[in-house]
């Protein structure tokens, strides 16, 4: 990495990192209890978020499954630490290799497929995986789940600590992302037939995609784990796996500071309404529809689209003919 | 032992041929649009609701009850594809799109009918009352044999519009070039519309004959889903056949796996089997059939 692009990697990482410390601090001396609970969930949330975007805008493949790994995660993290003793952080260095494993043993059958295939797989997975976690009872106490889990300390301990885990793996992103690998991995949803030319295995690079949204969503399985001291396998459920996609697509898909804006605007839904938590799924529905619908490129994308909106009715304010119908453009085949 | 599994193959075949109705709707919607709707299952609910409010609520006679089944299944197809479909296809988005708008329909619609009607399974009376049917030592209830002459009576009737109306032969036009059909003068947005209304209608009336088997609740959409699109996979997407024998394998595996497996792993079975459908066969069992079609 060299010259302006690598600079303009430095500054948007240490920018991220800035960020985080602020809102770290500010967090820590400021804000309620309350606040500082939904500001851990936003904040473990932001990973799968960005897993997903990884997966949706690098590789091109959607998933509606990511609740397993997230589950996954939680339950390695859990189990370690009840039954064997282990150092948190060694539960979740064993929540990253078995998500990381599992994803590597069935992205490479399952990455083969795409678009409605690959979003029926996912599901179809995390269905197993649910059901498993349920009756595999001796290990993972079953419907009744696993209490007394190591707590992350006081809302506020937590929440410094979640915050700053969470800025370190965006700015490693962000960096990422500038770099020859983001390059790569952008190649990847544009042209795989030029990528294969330039000796670079497409579907390899993609299992490692996979792999590596599996590991950050089960690092904020662990997260989530610790942070709740009890876990069962009823919220690992359809719903969670749609909230990561609601938080993608809000934020857009176009970087990885979509994600981060994504997790937060979601994140917030239920706090901000807490009257009307019941709400909540059906208001992830609508924000998905309402998103598509009115900014395919999600939050992040609206300056553009103003831009372009502006630049449109300029034009046609400018020649004082008659405005084009927005179909008529798209209709020529 | 054969009884048992004589029973189970029964009841499997039975479930299988609703699957494999539903995987035709899934097909119908998709031969017209390319679109997979990830909310056919809402219709499965919606039918099963619809006919529960007028028979439970408004007292009002079975007869009416389907038809108002029907006819809400078919109107809400409709109105999903004027307000969603039909706004999102002025973006000419990705197909991938579709995948998420459905699904966040279906998410909405599942929520919508939880806020009127509570969580709590809703049922009726079985048509022709409690008694079981009983043939050669195996039994089962009166409605779910009625499944059967449904069933058939549906897939003649989807068959007939396919092979013999005009609205049909153009659906199937539209399905294997949509550019040749627009060029012969075929309207395909009326299509996508009569795809969706006649779709969610079918489903429908699936879901009016099941209630008094399984219930229906705000959250039985999404299974109905996942298994109808997992007998089209099955079978092959889009082949009406393919569907069909797809439902009836999805529906073997299910009730021999939680007769013969275990009850709790039932699910996990059936969509095991469709991932590894998926990896080995992902264009169907009439993957050569379709594939011949797409040459053409």
């Amino acid at each position: 990495m060299s010259g302006a692009r690598g600079r303009r990697a430095v500054a948007e990482a240490l920018a991220l990192l800035g960020l985080g410390l602020v809102v770290a601090l500010g967090g820590h001396f400021f804000l309620s209890n309350y606040w500082l609970t939904v500001g851990v969930v936003i904040a473990m949330y932001s990973l799968p978020s960005l897993a997903l975007l990884l997966l949706l805008g690098y590789a091109g493949r959607p998933s509606f499954g990511h609740a397993a790994f997230f589950a996954v995660g939680a339950y390695a993290s859990a189990v370690t630490t009840t039954r064997l003793g282990w150092d948190p952080v060694a539960g979740a260095l064993a929540g990253i290799v078995v998500a990381g494993a599992v994803a590597y043993v069935i992205g490479f059958p399952l990455l083969r497929l795409s678009g409605h295939y690959l979003a029926i797989a996912t599901l179809a997975f995390a269905i197993i995986v649910r059901v498993v976690l349920e009756n595999a009872t001796p290990l993972t106490g079953g419907l009744n789940g696993i209490v007394g889990i190591p707590s992350l300390g006081t809302p506020r301990t937590a929440f410094v600590l979640v915050v700053m885990l969470v800025t370190i793996i965006y700015a490693a992103a962000v960096f990422i992302d500038h770099s020859r690998i983001g390059r790569i991995l952008r190649a990847l949803g544009d042209d795989e037939r030029a990528m294969a030319s330039c000796g670079i295995n497409p579907q390899s690079i993609r299992t490692a995609v996979f792999v590596a949204s599996a590991v950050l969503t089960s690092i904020a399985g662990s997260v989530y784990a610790h942070f709740l001291t009890y876990i069962s396998p009823e919220p690992f459920n359809v719903d969670m796996s749609v909230l990561f996609v609601t938080m993608m697509l809000v934020g857009g898909t176009g970087s990885v500071w979509g994600a981060l804006i994504g997790a937060c605007i979601v994140g917030a839904i239920p706090a901000v309404l807490s009257t009307y938590a019941a709400y909540s799924a059906l208001l992830y529905g609508i924000a998905i529809v309402a998103v598509l619908l009115l900014a395919p490129y999600g939050v992040l994308g609206l300056p553009t689209q103003l831009r372009i909106a502006r630049a449109r009715l300029r034009r046609i304010v400018a020649s004082g003919s008659k405005p084009a119908q927005a179909g008529e453009v798209a209709n020529v085949d | 032992m054969a009884e048992v599994i004589g029973q189970l193959l029964v009841t499997g075949v039975l479930l299988g041929l609703m699957y494999g109705v539903i995987a035709v709707c899934i097909g119908i919607i998709y031969n017209a649009t390319q679109i997979i709707n990830f909310a056919q299952g809402e219709f499965v609910m919606i039918g099963g609701v619809a006919a529960w409010v007028l028979i439970t609520e408004l007292h009002a006679p079975l007869w009416l009850a389907g038809v108002a089944a029907v006819a809400i299944g078919a109107a809400m197809g409709l109105i999903i594809e004027r307000l969603v479909i039909n706004t999102a296809r002025r973006f000419r988005p990705p197909l991938l799109t579709y995948i998420f708008l459905t699904f966040g329909v279906s998410i909405i619609l599942s929520n919508l009918t939880m806020f009127a009607f509570g969580t709590n399974p809703l049922i009726f009376d079985p048509f022709l009352g409690r008694a079981p049917i009983v043939f050669e030592k195996i039994s089962t209830s009166s409605q779910y044999a009625l499944l059967l002459p449904l069933c058939l009576v549906l897939l003649a009737g989807l068959t007939f519009f396919f092979a013999y109306t005009r609205y049909g032969k153009s659906m199937r036009a539209a399905a294997v070039n949509e550019f040749g059909a627009k060029i012969v003068g075929i309207d395909v947005g009326v299509l996508s519309m009569m795809a969706f209304a006649l779709s969610g209608a079918v489903s429908a009336l699936v879901g009016f004959f099941l209630t008094p088997i399984t219930t229906t609740s705000y959250s039985i959409g999404l299974a109905f889903t996942l298994k109808g699109f997992a007998a089209a996979i099955t079978g092959g997407l889009g082949d009406f056949r393919g569907a069909v024998v797809g439902g009836l394998i999805i529906g073997i595996v299910e009730s021999l796996g939680a007769g013969l497996v275990s009850s709790q792993f039932q699910d996990a079975i059936t969509f095991l089997f469709v991932i590894v459908m998926l990896v080995v066969l992902p264009k169907g069992i009439f993957a050569s059939m379709v594939e011949e079609r797409d040459r053409l």
